[in-house]
């Protein structure tokens, strides 16, 4: 199952940090079917303001966009802390368990 | 001479948009993880699918998902393709479009016409925006 090796995040966990940044647009949230688009406030062309991810599993973004999401929006160490307490992933791999 | 590697018609009823004709190149790969990856860089945009099947539902919804933010939150979907490096052409009929085109007359649009050609094609007559 290689495509289920690296774990998926929340999309309600990575929403609350996107929002919390206040780097979006009023309502710059926007979604088609399993695409969601975050737009973010400027007045460069709307392909450099928005980032567009899509969840293969209902409510789960994979690691690549939700990486690229912490980075552009500043929660890189919560999305980190995140996989650890939530998905047991640590530096780049499954913490063995010993319980 | 002028090579048109991608066209897009509006139809528009009043202001608002209700369905796109696209013609464009695109490109998948498949990820380490089983995924598949969707490239339009004609639009600017990434996205990821499960597989061929189900990448047609994603190109789909990223076209639509550039058209509604474009109308909402940018200068509208013609001059957001403009600033992406789409031009105003004549369709067939006399008809407005936008087009991208790569003239021959360079060697660095040479090789992007090469390049426009490794991709897919996708082509959709009717697409409708909600």
């Amino acid at each position: 199952m290689p495509d289920s090796h690296y774990p998926s995040i929340d999309i309600s966990f990575i929403e609350k940090y996107i929002i919390a940044s206040h780097k979006l647009e009023s309502d710059g949230i926007v979604k088609i079917g399993s695409t969601t688009t975050y737009v973010v406030k400027g007045h460069q062309a709307i392909y450099k303001r928005s980032t567009l991810i899509r969840e293969l599993v209902p409510g789960q973004v994979c690691l690549e966009q939700a990486t690229a999401l912490a980075l552009k929006f500043s929660f890189l160490g919560h999305l980190i802390e995140w996989l650890v307490s939530n998905r047991n992933w640590k530096e780049g791999s499954y913490i063995e368990s010993n319980n | 001479m002028n090579t048109t590697e991608a066209n897009i018609k509006i139809t528009r009823i009043g202001t608002k948009i209700v369905s796109l004709s696209v013609f464009m190149p695109i490109w998948n790969k498949h990820s380490d993880h089983g995924n598949l990856l969707v490239q339009i860089p004609l639009l600017g945009i990434d996205t990821i699918a499960k597989d061929e099947n189900d990448a047609e539902k994603a190109i789909e919804e990223a076209i639509t998902s550039f058209c509604i933010v474009a109308e909402k939150f940018g200068q509208g979907v013609e001059k957001e393709l403009l600033s992406l490096g789409w031009t105003a052409i004549d369709g067939e009929t006399g008809e407005p479009m936008l087009g991208y085109t790569v003239s021959d007359n360079s060697d660095t649009d040479i090789m992007l016409e090469r390049l426009m050609q490794t991709g897919d094609n996708y082509v959709n007559q009717h697409l409708e925006i909600a």
